[in-house]
Order: C-alpha cells, then sequence, then structure tokens
C-alpha cells in the first residue's frame, strides 16, 4: 500500500494542508510542537478512526472551529487507486449530538465497522510504552484494533458487546434496587403475616404469573451476551497465539536472541488457549455467569468477561510489566509491533504504511539497524527533531565502504559498492525531507 | 439582535420541529408554507389529524392500531386463527401484509425489552399477548418477527423461553441476504449468519 496524497483541513495545529506524496521514505523534522506527530495522527486516523493518542474527536479540531477533515488518497498493493475521509464536526447545537461521517472512494460509509481494514498503516510512538507499562485496557484495546483492521465481523461483535454488557448491567442494577428476584417471591408469601408452614393457595397477582421472575430476563442477556463473548474470545486467543508466536521470533532477533517473550491471553478462570472450540467457550462463559450471578446483583455490573481480560506479556519467564527494565520494555514493544505488522501483512496481503513517532532516537545502534531491516519495502514516514538522530548508519555506512574499498585497494571499487548499497537499501535512495513549522510543511531539497 | 416570530407561528413551527425527521430549517419550510395560501389545505391536514387522533386505537385482540374494533385482520374469516406473528411496531404488520403469504393473525408489542432504556416485559404489550393465549387454545404456532437487533433478539429469546411450558410451536423468522442482492455486498455479519444457517437443497 501507498499513500500518494493527504489533505487536512483544521486538524489539530493545520489550517489547510495538502501534501503530494512520492513513494519513499519521508522524514518531516522541526522543533517541538510544530505538528509533525499531528501528521501522523492524520494518517493513522484514516486506519480505524480512532487516534493512537485519544479516543476523543473533538480534540483533533483546531482551536477556535467546529470541524476537521482528515482526507487520504492511497493505491493498494493491486494496483487499485482509493481515498478514505474522516469528517467530524461538533455539536451544532447545544445538547446536540457532534457527528462524524466517513467517506471511501466518496461515498459515505454506513456503519464505523465498514472502514476497517481499507487503508493500513502502522503506528511506532512514543505512547505504544503504554502497552506494557500500562493497565489492562491497553492491552485490550491494542488487540481489539489489530482484530478489528483484519475482521470486520469482530469489530461488530465488539459493538454488541458493549450494547449487551449496557443492557444487562442496567438490569443487574434494577435487580438490586428492587431487591434480588428471591427476595422479592420471599415478598409476595409471608408479606401477609403468614410462613412456609402455612399452605399458600391462593392465586399470585397475574403480572407475576405471567413473568416468572427476573430472573428469567436476566437469562436472556446472559444467554445474547455468552453467544457474542465465545466470538470474541474465540478470535482474541487465536490471535494472541499468533502474535505470541511473531513477537517472540522478532524479540530474538533485535536482541541476538538475549531475551525470550511470550504472550498468553488472561480470561476468565477455566479459559485456555489450547484450541478451545467457540461453543465450549459459550458453555464455560455461561456457566462462569451463573455462578457469579448473586454476586454481580450485588456490584451492579458484570465481573468478568472480554471487558477485564488481559494480555500477559513474560519477559524471560517473569511479568514485563513488574520485572522489566525500561531498555527491555522498549523492545517489547517494538517486537509488539513487528508481531502486528507480520500478523497484518499476512492477513490482508497488504503492505502497510509505517509511521514512526520519534522512535529512532530512543533505540540504540543495534535495534535501530534491526528495525532498518524490517522497514525495507514498506513505504516509511518518521518525525524527528534532528535528521542527524535519523541516519547516523549513513555516515557509518559510507566510511566503511570507503575503508573496504580502500582495503580492496581502488578507486572504481568504491563508487559500485556505493551503488550497490543504495539499492540493496532501497531506502537510502529516495528519502524525502520536509521541514514542519507552526503547521506548516515545507518540502526541501537533499539530494 | 435576531428575528423574534409571533407566539402563534413560534408555535406552529416548534409543533413542526417535534415530528421525527424534522429539524429546525424544514419546521419553519412547513410553517410557513401553511401560512401562505391554501388556508383550506392546512385547516383538512387539521382535520385529519384531529379526526385520526380521535377515532385510532388500539386493537383490544392484537394491539394494531385501528377504528374499529376488533380490527381488520382480527374480525376477518378468512385469515388463519392458528397463528401469530409477532411484530414490534404497526410499521411492520403493513411490511409482512405486503408478502401476502402469511395468512395468519398479528401481535403488536409496540416496543422491545431494552434495561437501558427502562423497558421491562411489563412494558411492552406482552401480558396481552399471553392472555390471548390463554384465551384461545386454537392456537398452534407463534411467530417471532422482531428486528434483528440486540434488543429484537432479547424479546424473541425471551418469548420464547416464556412460551416453552405451553408446548405451542414457536419459530424465528429466518435472517439472510437481501433477494436480488449481490453477495459481495452483503455486510459480514449477515453474510456470516446466512452461512451458518445455510440448508440443505
Amino acid at each position: 500500500m501507498r499513500l500518494c496524497s493527504i489533505d487536512l483541513t483544521n486538524f489539530r495545529n493545520y489550517d489547510r494542508l495538502r501534501l503530494d506524496i512520492p513513494d519513499g521514505t519521508h522524514v518531516f523534522h522541526g522543533a517541538n510542537a510544530q505538528g509533525k506527530t499531528n501528521l501522523l495522527e492524520a494518517i493513522y486516523l484514516c486506519t480505524c478512526a480512532r487516534s493512537h493518542r485519544t479516543g476523543r474527536d473533538e480534540e483533533l479540531v483546531k482551536h477556535g472551529c467546529d470541524f476537521y477533515r482528515v482526507s487520504i488518497q492511497f493505491v493498494t498493493d493491486r494496483g487499485l487507486n482509493e481515498s478514505v475521509t474522516l469528517e467530524y464536526k461538533h455539536a451544532q447545537t447545544r445538547g446536540g449530538s457532534p457527528s462524524r461521517t466517513i467517506y471511501y472512494n466518496d461515498l459515505e460509509v454506513a456503519r464505523l465497522a465498514d472502514m476497517m481494514g481499507l487503508f493500513h498503516a502502522i503506528i511506532f510512538a512514543p505512547e505504544d510504552l503504554q502497552i506494557v507499562k500500562g493497565g489492562p485496557s491497553e492491552r485490550r484495546r491494542f488487540l481489539d484494533v489489530l482484530i478489528s483492521r483484519t475482521d470486520r465481523a469482530y469489530f461488530r461483535d465488539l459493538q454488541d458487546f458493549w450494547r449487551v454488557i449496557g443492557q444487562r448491567n442496567r438490569l443487574l442494577k434494577n435487580l438490586k434496587v428492587n431487591g434480588s428476584f428471591n427476595g422479592r417471591v420471599a415478598d409476595r408469601n409471608f408479606s401477609d403475616g403468614r410462613t412456609a408452614f402455612d399452605e399458600d393457595e391462593s392465586e399470585p397477582p397475574e403480572s407475576e404469573m405471567i413473568f416468572p421472575d427476573p430472573a428469567a430476563q436476566l437469562d436472556i442477556w446472559d444467554e445474547q451476551l455468552a453467544s457474542i463473548v465465545s466470538a470474541i474470545l474465540k478470535k482474541r486467543l487465536d490471535v494472541t497465539e499468533k502474535l505470541s508466536e511473531y513477537a517472540s521470533l522478532s524479540i530474538r532477533h533485535l536482541t541476538s536472541s538475549q531475551e525470550q517473550l511470550d504472550i498468553q491471553y488472561r480470561g476468565f478462570g477455566g479459559l485456555d488457549r489450547d484450541m478451545m472450540s467457540r461453543e465450549t467457550i459459550e458453555r464455560l462463559y455461561l456457566e462462569r455467569l451463573r455462578r457469579s450471578r448473586d454476586d454481580d446483583i450485588f456490584r451492579g455490573s458484570t465481573s468478568s468477561g472480554p471487558h477485564r481480560d488481559d494480555l500477559q506479556l513474560s519477559l524471560n519467564g517473569v511479568e514485563a510489566r513488574l520485572f522489566s527494565s525500561q531498555g527491555q520494555q522498549r523492545s517489547i514493544v517494538l517486537s509488539l509491533k513487528i508481531a502486528e505488522l507480520m500478523l497484518l501483512t499476512e492477513m490482508t496481503g497488504e503492505t502497510p504504511i509505517l509511521l514512526l513517532d520519534d522512535v529512532m532516537s530512543e533505540l540504540d545502534q543495534s535495534r535501530r539497524s534491526k528495525l532498518m531491516e524490517v522497514i525495507q519495502g514498506h513505504q516509511v514516514f518518521l518525525t524527528c527533531t534532528d535528521t542527524a538522530q535519523i541516519f547516523p548508519s549513513d555516515q557509518i555506512l559510507i566510511s566503511e565502504n570507503i575503508d573496504a574499498a580502500v582495503e580492496s585497494g581502488g578507486e572504481d571499487n568504491r563508487s559500485t559498492e556505493r551503488d550497490d548499497r543504495t539499492q540493496r537499501d532501497g531506502w537510502t535512495s529516495n528519502i524525502f525531507y520536509y521541514e514542519v513549522v507552526k503547521g506548516t510543511v515545507k518540502p526541501e531539497d537533499r539530494y | 439582535m435576531s428575528y423574534r416570530y409571533s407566539p402563534a407561528i413560534a408555535k406552529l413551527i416548534n409543533a413542526f420541529a417535534k415530528l421525527p425527521g424534522i429539524g429546525k430549517k424544514t419546521a419553519q419550510r412547513l410553517a410557513f408554507h401553511i401560512l401562505d395560501d391554501k388556508k383550506e389545505d392546512a385547516l383538512a391536514l387539521a382535520d385529519a389529524i384531529r379526526e385520526a387522533c380521535a377515532s385510532v386505537r388500539l386493537c383490544s385482540v392484537c394491539c394494531n392500531l385501528t377504528e374499529e374494533d376488533p380490527c381488520d385482520i382480527c374480525r376477518s374469516a378468512t385469515r388463519d386463527r392458528t397463528r401469530i406473528c409477532i411484530v414490534e411496531n404497526p410499521r411492520d404488520v403493513a411490511a409482512m401484509e405486503r408478502i401476502h403469504d402469511y395468512r395468519g393473525l398479528y401481535h403488536v408489542l409496540h416496543g422491545v425489552i431494552s434495561p437501558m432504556h427502562d423497558i421491562g416485559p411489563e412494558d411492552v404489550k406482552l401480558r396481552e399477548l399471553f392472555v390471548r393465549l390463554r384465551n384461545h387454545d386454537e392456537i398452534e404456532e407463534i411467530i417471532l418477527a422482531t428486528n434483528p437487533t440486540i434488543e429484537g433478539e432479547a424479546t424473541a429469546l425471551y418469548i420464547a423461553r416464556l412460551l416453552k411450558p405451553s408446548g405451542i410451536r414457536t419459530t424465528r423468522i429466518a435472517h439472510g441476504i437481501p433477494m436480488g442482492a449481490a453477495l459481495e455486498y452483503a455486510d459480514e455479519v449477515t453474510l456470516s449468519r446466512a452461512f451458518q444457517n445455510r440448508q440443505e437443497v
């Protein structure tokens, strides 16, 4: 996949920006707070309509404006010209609701789910460290975004899940307020001073005969929930297994086999990742719901399910969140991202666009060059404050080549080796530089 | 300072703006259209609204909207009285009637169970359904035709559950690919549902 152009209106600190983008590597440099990251954010937004930095669209609107628009044109690996446009408008009236409209090839997309998987970009950003350091919700989101981008039905399942869980939680709260259903039946029997020893042959009020007890309603939501949850968990388990495989491969590569990474999905008790069928998961989850029902009514919310689960990241056998150094956590994040890249490429057959937000400066020389290897063959957008940070290896490369040339003793040799290198890298050959200053982007002539 | 409409006009605009699908601008357009000329058309409209409001009520049997009680369908001698099709609202009855295949009776719920909106089983016309079933033992089949939404499914499941002890045959309408539509345009959920419920040919 290749990005051809990007159009921004009232997005973050950009009034208006239009960039035509050739294939190659694009370096955006400039001082802090000029809008480098905003540019990558806009591109990333087109993958799943959610920024990597915030879930609140209103933050993306330029201050003092009432809408933003992001529009990109791209070419797929199959050679199709496509476009995605996102528009967001603040609520027009007080108490009104904001509106978001998405267009694919200039046609409005009816559902958010239908924009998943149209455009593929992967972002490497400082915020990614939260996947390791942050709470379970960060890891769940990482997984959810990844799966949704390869599987729209999964995104729909997630939407349905939140709807059903909302309904169930509301019912649980109602049950709590009205006393548990057992309590209600007891009230009816004993309210007139009789005890269970007195036989009660009077007919219960008609309403209770028709609607046996509120628990019957809870049964329905439990069943609906279990059906959706099993679909979600099945996919999460499958993808986690692959993710674990790819991430452990890439961390071995990154660290020259010094580190071992293992990823396990941590769901409710009894759930394990060994090839469980959807039916089994559904049955287990339903049992779980039944067992925790009283507790759920007491809390007024659902105590277990995909909204409580976690990914356990273990580095060399211990929990990474607690027992690994900053440097190790960086390696974990990088290998998770590379695993994401491998999975996405495998499942969609498209080469994603890579967005590197100020990540090079945080990596040491060996990891940087390993990352360079991975990103070969992709269209890359990266930001930095100082371009010298990005290609210090260039200098080394050239001097190495000169050394080699000197050693082998010939001017001709030097130039051919330099050419080889340029071609092999593919990436030193067409780099485009842009200076970003206060919401403007100036292309530079460097090479 | 912005222009203020006189009270009667403002009242009319606000009344229009309460209708579904009508915004402030359209409400203004409608109000001025009515006041501009052809006052008799407007008064005819007012009469029609008044008359409909006065005469239309719920059928005491099926809860559909009707002027005569019981409604046409419930009174009809040619309809199959052993089947009841359960729908969410009167518009769904009209939709089902368009297929002409179904000759049974209806029951209109006027809503679906949704705890988030404080709508429980007691708040839709379920009580009426069960009273009806108790009084008519000729009923052999209940067809659940609520919408395939989360709440529609839940309501269908709930009714099915309550009907189970009665032994009445309970069916749910199938969900699948719209006729004449191309497979490639079907959304994933519809397609996978249709796939799961595939049939022997």
